[in-house]
């Protein structure tokens, strides 16, 4: 059990990563880490989708009809996500602000789905649980990692805390969109050198296929 | 032809049922915290108009701030609010703004001087614009360009006008131009109404 785990762990955070290996996910990886906080908060609100989607769909999965297993895995999904909502308005109004129309897209982000459909579909509930929080860390992971250098090279700060002293210039490139963009390229490079692949090849150099 | 089947509707309504009831019953644990976090952010914008906006963020601060120097008044049915200074003096009058922008309602809050020559300040409640574009009226760039701006109370309309038109008090956000037109629009259509009922009546109190 706890290599199977530590398998479905390794997989969701680093060998099949929904954002730098299936290329999900990437319009929220985009918006919203221009701040750690933002990042950090919106990663630890799509775990908590991803993992309790996954748990139901799995439960739901032997009595679901076939042919109407994504309307009801929207259903599920979206539940989660209103539930996200609530929680962030009434108890964080400020970061409910601040991640503005992004917390409602989470039904829309296409990890959860994709999950639901590939994992959950097919395995027990307890895998499917851990399998949503793997994939949502992995989302996470790559989120804080952009956001570290989008918020420490645009602001000098980490999570607001200035770290790199009054005379640091802004780099106001990266707090824009476009430094999303070069930052998720760089990061993809990266992890397509370094990082081997599901099936256990080394990564092919330059960026496989 | 497939055979019909009721299972799959019926397995679909108990769902639905499941989880509106869960749903509802989080609305209502939350609905009263959520409606207090609003009410403190709409005192918040009035205290932003009237440059009273302390440090803090403190809600009882907030609170007590607001009922210090925001006072409802109803003007032959309008309901206005009065600014008081710190002796109780009227320094401010705050006029509701409502209209229709690029994608939606817009509501927001001007704070005129009492002689309605000065625009102290302007705050926006709600609105549904693109973030990122006509969404930047929230940002203070934008917003602390209103701050002691010179209007005309006989204009009629036209109380407010973008640069560079030689007598523009404030600019336009580029890339918006749809949203800044329509904050113009409804700025003046509301100052209209206001200066030309509301003000009289005022007047005559």
């Amino acid at each position: 059990m706890i290599k199977k785990i530590k398998n479905i762990f390794t997989l969701g955070l680093l060998k099949d990563n929904p954002v730098f290996r299936q290329i999900l996910g990437i319009c929220s990886a985009l918006a919203v880490t221009n701040l750690l906080m933002n990042s950090l908060v919106m990663g630890i609100g799509l775990i908590f989708v991803t993992s309790l989607s996954s748990l139901t769909v799995s439960i739901l999965r032997k009595y679901t009809p076939k042919h109407i297993r994504m309307m009801v895995q929207t259903l599920i999904i979206s539940a989660y996500v209103i539930i996200v909502d609530i929680v962030l308005k009434a108890y964080f109004p400020a970061m409910s602000e601040a991640l503005g129309p992004y917390v409602g897209l989470i039904i829309t982000n296409c990890i959860i789905m994709g999950r639901c459909e590939v994992y959950a579909q097919n395995n027990p509930p307890l895998d499917s649980f851990i399998d949503g929080i793997a994939s949502g860390a992995g989302y996470s992971l790559v989120l804080l990692t952009i956001a570290f250098f989008r918020e420490l090279l645009g602001f000098g700060s980490l999570f607001g805390i200035n770290v790199l002293g009054e005379n640091w210039v802004n780099w106001v490139f990266m707090i824009m969109p476009p430094g999303a963009f070069f930052m998720l390229g760089i990061l993809i490079w990266v992890a397509n050198t370094y990082i081997p692949t599901k099936d256990g090849k080394a990564p092919a150099a330059g960026g496989g296929q | 032809m497939k055979k019909f089947t009721v299972k799959p509707i019926l397995f679909m309504v108990v769902l639905t049922l499941i989880y509106t009831t869960i749903l509802a019953s989080i609305n209502a644990i939350t609905v009263d915290r959520i409606r207090l976090n609003e009410r403190l952010s709409e005192q918040t914008s009035f205290l932003y108009v009237l440059d009273l906006l302390p440090d803090t963020q403190e809600a009882s601060a907030i609170n007590s701030l607001y009922e210090q120097h925001v006072r409802e008044i109803d003007v032959n049915g309008e309901i206005i609010f009065e600014g008081l200074n710190d002796e109780g003096e009227v320094f401010a009058y705050i006029v509701p703004i409502v209209g229709g922008a690029v994608w939606g309602e817009l509501q927001g809050i001007v704070a005129l001087s009492p002689d309605f020559e000065t625009v102290l300040g302007i705050d926006f409640l709600s609105h549904s614009e693109t973030p990122g574009l006509g969404g930047r009226i929230d940002e203070l760039s934008f917003k602390e360009q209103f701050r002691d701006i010179e209007i005309d109370p006989e204009a009629g309309s036209d109380f407010l006008v973008y640069r560079p038109n030689p007598d523009g008090q404030v600019d336009a956000i580029s890339g918006a131009t749809g949203t800044s037109n329509a904050v113009r629009r409804i700025f003046n259509d509301n100052m209209a109404v206001f200066m030309s009922e509301t003000r009289e009546a005022l007047a005559n109190d």
